[in-house]
Order: structure tokens, then sequence, then C-alpha cells
């Protein structure tokens, strides 16, 4: 830091997928902050030596061809997926923010807009590990906008388009007075940059004819580089080519043509594009109420998105900021405002996915729809199934499916001690409030009695901070084994809820019996393989072979619902699951 | 399908606007974005904690009040709700001729070729427009009742035009 810096300070930081950095406010604007060797971009990359030392930055990067095992790259992907505690530590950027007269160091963190609310709390606790007090989460592309002198000076409507390595986002904005409010945001959280190495990186491989050596992890290192390499260079150059060292001792020449890499990468391009015209109409807007499009995201320098970008929003698009280095500078500038610097700026940011509450049959009510801005809060009424009832079971999910079985569980609780009455006289009004974080509370009251309970969303497998930090030493050890772990966890819950909620819906629905008892049989098979502890494939095999029957099911059963809607008299209230009456 | 509370807090009193149909839509943001510039959390990030949780129900209040008073429906809705609190819910229960043509209507988005939807989509905007029209009559002749029945109405109306839409995407 060269550059006084005065009053409380806020840092804005932009943990990416492949680099991360940090920015500060100060009287000649946001500035990014730079390690002793002048660098700005923190390769976001952990290594963990054999002894146990841990390494971040550039200096596990040098790491990565000779521990291609114990390095661990696009460690954002994991957040919040169970992966939770080796973020913290990637987070440990190789840069002491000096501390002033607050002990703890006062950050910003930008999240992808489309980053769920369990990813959301996942990036706030890692922060507190590494010892960062963070006072706000800001969605990526909204901080983009900020950063790019759109400085509130000058009203109109953005889109901002950002292509990283990992993730990729859009969002819409409008600046009216100096407040920046986001319109809609739609986004892919696993579509950018590394997808397209990997796709390159196979066609390399192909051409290479060494097909043999690609279980070796180092030679997958290696190509990926090349590949990533490659495309960079494709970016400014028609076509390129580079020696690959194939660990054998062999050295091959690859190349490849920018023709050949857009034509590899144009539906994933396409996807982006898809994504940008639902953010469109989600905000009710057409191309030609846009009054700017700024990209951002280091992928956005691929000449292809270029121009399907400029073709989609029949404009050029504004790339006048370092695409690298926008959101830092964005959130530097939200830091300040929340440390009172800046009075002029406001930000009002959107909730990026519908949350709902289970009602019986596995069906999502959503009680907070996508865009919502935020704060925001929503109280519905809610009743039960069974008479007697004495406690309901309140499931909260995200997403913009019907069925909970499509949609993700955040969190789930119960409301216990409603006196027992006929099924349908509790009223129980749930109430949903997001914060300005985007982080989600539920409350649940029974109104006749007062009962009440409530809690602060979590993510859905619900760890400690006890739990969360001695995860984060196991983690150092199994680093790698984590990845497939990940997935194991995700499909024991998805089968558990599955088998769950489909003995409920058939409780429920009116099937011919042949159906039922193939169902019942598919349920019991994925039962069986849960309760033993099967393996990733088994797991897999058993819930699709489940949801294929209960697709069709489910498609007969809204069917019939819709028909008694139409009927003449209104359906009861929707009920919430619970247990047996007494 | 589900019974929507009552808004505890009025939103044309949360906006400080005057409570009718005819909102000027620059009127109504301007006025949100002045409220929002000194309510938000942003705005108040030093503030002790127990007026923190307060500063947030009010910000919460006032964006959902936008968001209500913004579309003419949910706007009409807490207009009815302001003149007669219950009078949405009271009026679910719809006449079966409504409920007949309800029922033909759906039928004919489940079973409308490409061709033919466009033509229906057409039919779908202009009953909805209509009612609307309706909504706004009663409303000034303060008939919450007839309002609210025309707004149970309309969810059919609108549910074939989200399923028509639906539809024509797939
Ligand atoms: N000139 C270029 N041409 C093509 N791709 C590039 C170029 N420069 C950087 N990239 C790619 O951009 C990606 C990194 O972009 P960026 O730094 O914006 O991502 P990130 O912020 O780390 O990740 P994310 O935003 O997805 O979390 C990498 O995949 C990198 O290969
Ligand atoms: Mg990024």
């Amino acid at each position: 830091m060269t550059e006084a810096v005065s009053g409380p300070v806020v840092v804005g930081i932009d943990l990416g997928t492949t680099y991360s950095l940090a920015a500060v406010m100060t009287r000649h604007g946001p500035r990014v902050l730079r390690d002793q060797d002048g660098e700005a971009l923190i390769p976001s990359v952990v290594a963990f030596e054999p002894d146990g030392t841990l390494r971040v930055g550039r200096a596990a990067l040098a790491r990565a061809l000779d521990l291609p095992d114990r390095t661990v790259h696009s460690i954002k992907r994991l957040i919040g997926r169970a992966g939770v505690e080796i973020d913290a530590e990637a987070k440990r950027l190789p840069y002491r923010v000096r501390r002033g007269a607050r002990d703890l160091a006062r950050v910003v963190m930008t999240v992808p807009a489309y980053f769920d609310d369990a990813q959301r709390q996942a990036t706030k606790d890692a922060a507190t590990l590494a010892g960062l007090d963070c006072r706000r989460i800001v969605n990526e592309p909204t901080a983009a906008a900020l950063a790019y002198g759109i400085d509130g000076s000058r009203d109109g409507t953005v889109l901002v388009y950002d292509l990283g390595g990992g993730t990729f986002d859009v969002s819409i904005l409008r600046i009216q007075g100096g407040v920046f409010r986001v319109l809609a945001t739609a986004g892919d959280t696993h579509l950018g940059g590394d997808d397209f190495d990997l796709l390159l990186a196979g066609d390399l491989l192909a051409a290479s004819g060494a097909t043999a050596v690609v279980e070796d992890s180092r030679v997958k290192q290696a190509l990926r580089r090349a590949a990533e390499a490659l495309k960079i260079r494709l970016s400014d150059a028609e076509s390129a080519q580079l020696e690959l060292d194939l660990s054998t001792g062999r050295t091959t020449t690859v190349h490849a043509t920018r023709a050949d890499f857009e034509r590899r990468i144009a539906t994933l391009v396409e996807r982006t594009i898809d994504c940008c015209r639902r953010a469109l109409s989600d905000a009710e807007l057409d191309v030609g109420q846009l009054d700017d499009v700024v990209l951002v995201g280091g992928s956005s320098r691929i000449p292809l998105v270029r121009r399907r970008v400029a073709e989609f929003a029949q404009r050029a698009p504004r790339t006048d900021v370092d695409p690298d280095l926008a959101i830092a500078l964005g959130a530097a500038i939200q830091a300040d405002v929340l440390a009172g610097g800046n009075r002029a700026l406001l930000l009002l940011d959107v909730v990026p996915l519908s949350l709902g509450i289970e009602t019986m049959g596995g069906v999502v009510s959503k009680l907070v729809l996508r865009n919502a801005t935020i704060p925001t809060s929503v109280t519905e009424e809610f009743s039960t199934q069974v008479d007697g009832q004495t406690a309901v079971d309140l499931n909260v999910y995200q997403g913009e499916r019907e069925r909970t079985a499509d949609c993700r569980k955040l969190a789930s609780f119960k409301l216990r001690g409603i006196p027992p009455m006929p099924a349908g006289l509790p009223r129980v009004a749930v109430t949903f409030l997001v914060d300005a974080d985007g982080v989600l509370r539920v409350t649940a009251v029974e109104k006749r009695t007062g009962v009440q309970a409530s809690i602060q969303v979590v993510p859905s497998f619900g760890l400690t901070r006890d739990e969360v930090r001695s995860m984060m030493s196991a983690a150092i050890e199994h680093a790698r084994d984590d990845m497939a772990a990940r997935e194991l966890v995700e499909l024991r819950n998805k089968g558990l809820a599955m088998v769950h909620g489909t003995r409920r819906a058939l409780e429920l629905a009116d099937l011919p019996p042949d159906e039922v008892y193939s169902v019942k049989k598919a349920v019991a098979h994925l039962d069986r393989v849960l309760a033993a502890g099967a393996p990733v494939d088994e797991l897999r095999a058993a819930t699709d072979a489940l949801s294929r029957l209960t697709a069709q099911i489910a498609d007969d059963v809204i069917g019939s619902a819709v028909k008694k809607a139409l009927g003449d008299t209104p359906l009861p209230k929707s009920v919430l699951p619970g247990s047996e009456p007494r | 399908m589900r019974h929507v509370l009552l808004r505890l807090i009025d939103p044309f009193e949360t906006l400080g606007l005057p409570a009718t149909m005819d909102l000027d839509a620059a009127t109504l943001e301007a006025r949100y974005l002045e409220l929002s510039r000194t309510a938000h959390p942003d705005r108040n990030a030093e503030v002790e904690s127990d007026a923190q949780v307060a500063m947030l129900a009010r910000a919460a209040a006032i964006n959902d009040a936008f968001r209500t008073l913004r579309d003419p429906w949910t706007r009409a809705q807490a207009l009815c709700e302001r003149l007669a609190p219950g009078v949405v819910a009271a009026t679910a229960k719809l006449s079966p001729e409504f409920l007949a043509g309800a029922m033909e209507l759906a039928e004919a988005v489940a079973l409308a070729e490409r061709d033919a939807a466009e033509a229906l989509a057409e039919r779908i905007r202009r009953a909805l427009a209509a009612i609307l029209a309706d909504i706004r009559a009663a409303l000034t002749h303060v008939d919450a009742r007839s309002a609210a029945r025309l707004l149970n109405e309309a969810r059919y109306w609108q549910k074939a035009g989200a399923d028509l839409r639906q539809k024509l995407r797939a």
C-alpha cells in the first residue's frame, strides 16, 4: 500500500475461482492492493506439502506440477458444497491487511450473483475463520458496475456480463441518482474459462495420440496449462502453438486455431447468451432499453464472446476498466459506503433464487421470488393435514422448480407444541426475512396459541463452527478425497429426501395399484442401497431409477390437482408435513 | 391455492402515497428511491444492534411496498384489503359458470397448437385488460367485494397465460 488511507478502513475482496485480489478506497479513488512483488492477482490455489505446511497463491501454484495430487485449484467451485473448510485457508491471502485501531480487519467480499444461500453463508464463515470481519457480501457483477465509473453521476440501465474462470454471471442494473438497483440477475455457477481449457485439453490430447498417459495427473496438469496458454494466445492471434512436455521424456508440439477453438466453445458461449436473455425478460426490458453493456472477467477477452455479446446487445460493449480489477475496485467502493465514507451511493441488490417451504406432497410453496430486492420479508399462512397434529415440519428450499426433489434444501426445523385441533384449524404463519447480505431467517408462529420457532438458515449440512474447524484440519489431509466425498454426501442427501418424499407422496396420491407397486419397489431398493452405504455409482443408479418413475407420476398428480382446482370448491390452505397425531 | 396473510403494514402508508389505482410510475419510483436512501441498512451500518432489527424491518417494508404497488394487480389487491380486510380470501369461491369457463380455457391451453397459440395468447391478454379495467371501476366506487372477486377470477386467466407461455417455450 503506497497511498495513505484514513478513517475506518473496510477492504474489498474479490475471491475469484482462478485469482483473488483486494482493494481499498483512497483519497484518489479505489486502488488494488499489491504484494511485495507488485502483483495484484493472487492465484486462488492451495498446496498441501507432505510435511503438513500450507502454501497459498503464487507459491502454491509453483508446486502444482510437483505435487499435482496435493494442490487444489478453483476451490470456489466447492464453496458451500461440503468443501467449506478448504476455502477458509484459500482465502488467507499472502498479504496481510495491516490492521488499524480495530483488531479485526473489516472486509466486503464478493460472490457470484448466482451463489445460493448456503454458498453465501459458507463464504462468510470462511472469512470469519480467516480472522476477517465480513461486513457485506456483494454480488460480483454489481461490484463491477460500481467500478465502471458508472459512478452514479449518469443515469441509465446497464447489463454487466461477467465470464470468469469458473462462473458466469449476468446482472441488469438501473442507476438513478446514485442508487444502483439490480433489476435481475442470472447465471451459471459452473461455466467459465476452466471449461474451455478442458475442452481444448481434450483436443490436444487426441491430437498428440498419447491417450495412454491420461491417467497420469502430472500429464493432466501439464495439458491443462498448455490448453489455457494456447487459449489466451488465441484471443490475440488466429493460431498458436506450444511445446508440450509429456513427462515420458517425450515432447510434442501442439497447435490450435482460433476458428477451431471457437467452434469448440460455441455452445457454452450460447448458454451465456441464453442467461442474458432470461435476465432481460426478468427485468421486463427489451435489448433496446439498455444504455450500456459492460464486460468483466478474464474470459470476456475471448473474441467470440465479445462478438456474441455485441450482437445480442446490439451495441459495442464497454471495456474501459481492466476486467481483472473491476470487481475488487467495486467492492472497495461498496466498502467505503459501509464505512460511512461515501453517502452519495447506494446499492439495492436482489435475491438470486426463489425461496420457499415444503408443503404436503413434496411441493415447494415459494414465499420469496427470485429478483426480489433485499432486504425483504414475506409472511404466509399454512395449516395442518391430520386431526390432532401437534407439530409441523418446516423444510426450507431454494430454487425455481415446483418439486422439492428439484430444489436445494437449505434447512429444516420443527414447530412443536400445537394443541391438538382438527386438521386445517391451526394457523401457522411462516415468515421469510432476507437481510441485506441475502441471508435468510425463517420464523413460524401458530396464531391461535402463539407458539413459535425460528431458524437462521445455515448450509443444509448444518455444521457448527467447531465442526468446521475440525474438518479444516482433516481437509488438509484429505484435500482430494473431499471432492469425491462431496458427491457422495450430496447423493446420499438426495436419496434420503427421495425415499422420504416419495413415501409421503404415495400416501397422498391416488395411483393405480401397479404404479404403487413399482414405485414402492424402487423406493425399497434405494432405501437398501442407502442403508448399505453403497458407493456413488450404485447410489446414482438407484436415485435415477426412482426419479424416472416418479417424474411420470408427478405429472399425473399435478394434472389431477389442476382439475381439482377447477372444480367448484377452492382448494384448502396448503398444509405442512408433520408428526402423527398423539 | 393458499391463503396469503394480510399485510400488517399498508404499502401506501409505508411509502406515504395516496391510496389509489392511479399511481404515476415515475412518482412511485422516485418516492421509493428517496426513502431507500435514508432507510437502507447500509446507510446505518453503525447503529445499535436492537435498532438494526427495526431498521431491517423498515427497509424490507419499503422494498415490499414498492414491489406491491408497482404491479397493478397486487396494487389492486392492496386496495381491496385496505377497504375490507380479508375480502380477497372471502370471495375466493367462484360461481360454477365462471369455473366451467375456466375449465374450457385450461383445455384450450392444453390443446393449443403453435398457430392457434398466438390467437389464444391475445384472447387472454384482452380478457385480463378488461378485468383490470373492471377492477379499477369497482374500486373507484369503493366496491371492494366486486374488485376482490374479479381479482380471484383474474388468477385463472393469469395461470392460463403462464401455462401457455411455458408450453410455447418447451
Ligand atoms: N486473454 C484471455 N483470453 C481468454 N481467456 C482468458 C484471457 N485472460 C484470462 N483468461 C481466462 O479468464 C479466466 C480467469 O478469469 P477471472 O480472473 O475473471 O476469473 P475468476 O474471477 O478467477 O473466476 P470466477 O469469476 O469465475 O470466480 C481463466 O479461465 C483464464 O484462462
Ligand atoms: Mg471473477
